[in-house]
């Protein structure tokens, strides 16, 4: 009985997850630099570089506290779930020239 | 005066060999100007090399005008230093990209701000600020070694940063002896970090021929 519930939902495409969107840190740059996506959606910092980096939110002279995390190394991942929608910027704390955004959307914007 | 026009061949080969169109590289590269795939990778080697040695000369006469007094020269100097750091990522950014280049010039930019900052404490003979630049240099030398070998799958990190630090205690040596105004010493010294870049130049060098090898042939 379960399982025909989750055959059905999974045809109605809810999967009850949210969904993930990815982000390298490669070459001192994060890419893509601006991403969209639906409210919900968690998205995944994976560092490629040899040397630590943040994912900071805000800007370096306006940190809004929002995220800060640290990336050690090569493999390190930082995730976060945008859960109100808006821009959300970033940078990295020991190299301020490197910035993102994430730009969170409401269902059908 | 020789220096100047091998520079400039340098910097117009360069240009040349990375497919540049661009005027900013230099003046009258349009006559070296040929197809990447067409180059010899010994171009790209003799490119990076003058532009490297390019940029110890002018960081060196820079520290020099600033701690003699000589603003005028200084600002002149610092000027055509941004413009050998702005060629040198325009050549990073012709074979990773633009926003390769941009990431590059950054961090280029900051060592010679570290440079600055161990300059200025020469010059009010401060060494706690002296003891932090060559800290934030230090630091600064696996930050590059992690972007080209980020960039550059041929280029070890660990060899990378050691070869930094040690273009970081050469020119340093060149602006010690340029406060204690012994300048025999500062050319000698100059000298000997501009043959040091070709320790970073051709592997650099050979590491981008290496990963392209369709754009730089082996020759």
């Amino acid at each position: 009985m379960k399982g025909m519930w989750l055959a059905l939902g999974a045809l109605a495409g809810v999967t009850g997850s949210p969904s993930d969107a990815a982000v390298e840190v490669r070459t001192f740059q994060y890419r893509e630099k601006a991403i969209e996506v639906p409210l919900g959606t968690r998205v995944v910092w994976t560092n490629r570089d040899q040397i630590e980096h943040t994912i900071t939110s805000g800007a370096p002279d306006s940190t809004d506290g929002v995220f800060d995390a640290k990336l050690a190394g090569p493999g390190a991942t930082f995730s976060y779930t945008f859960t109100k929608a808006g821009t959300y910027r970033y940078f990295c704390d020991r190299h301020h020239f490197m910035r993102g955004e994430i730009r969170v959307t409401t269902t059908g914007e | 005066m020789q220096l100047t026009r091998s520079l400039r061949l340098g910097t117009a080969v360069l240009a040349a060999c990375l497919g540049l169109t661009g005027s900013s590289l230099a003046q009258g590269s349009m006559e070296h100007q040929q197809t990447m795939a067409s180059m010899p990778s010994s171009d790209l080697r003799v490119g990076l090399n003058s532009l490297l040695k390019e940029h110890v000369y002018l960081a060196a006469a820079a520290t020099g005008a600033a701690l003699g007094g000589r603003q005028d020269e200084f600002k002149s100097a610092a000027g055509a230093l941004d413009d050998n750091s702005v060629a040198l990522s325009k050549a990073i950014g012709s074979v990773y990209g633009s926003d390769a280049e941009s990431a590059f010039l950054a961090l280029w930019r900051k060592h010679i701000g570290f440079f600055v900052d161990y300059t200025t404490g020469v010059a009010k003979k401060d060494k706690k600020a002296q003891d932090k630049a060559v800290q934030d240099l230090i630091g600064y030398a696996s930050d590059f070694a992690a972007f080209l070998s980020s960039a550059n799958p041929n280029l070890p990190a660990s060899v990378v940063t050691d070869l930094v630090k040690a273009h970081v205690v050469g020119l340093k040596a060149a602006v010690d002896a340029q406060g204690q105004k012994d300048y025999a010493t500062a050319y000698a010294k100059t000298r000997e970090a501009a043959a040091h870049m070709q320790m970073i130049a051709d592997p650099l060098a050979d590491a981008i021929a290496k990963q392209f090898p369709d754009k730089f042939a082996m020759k």
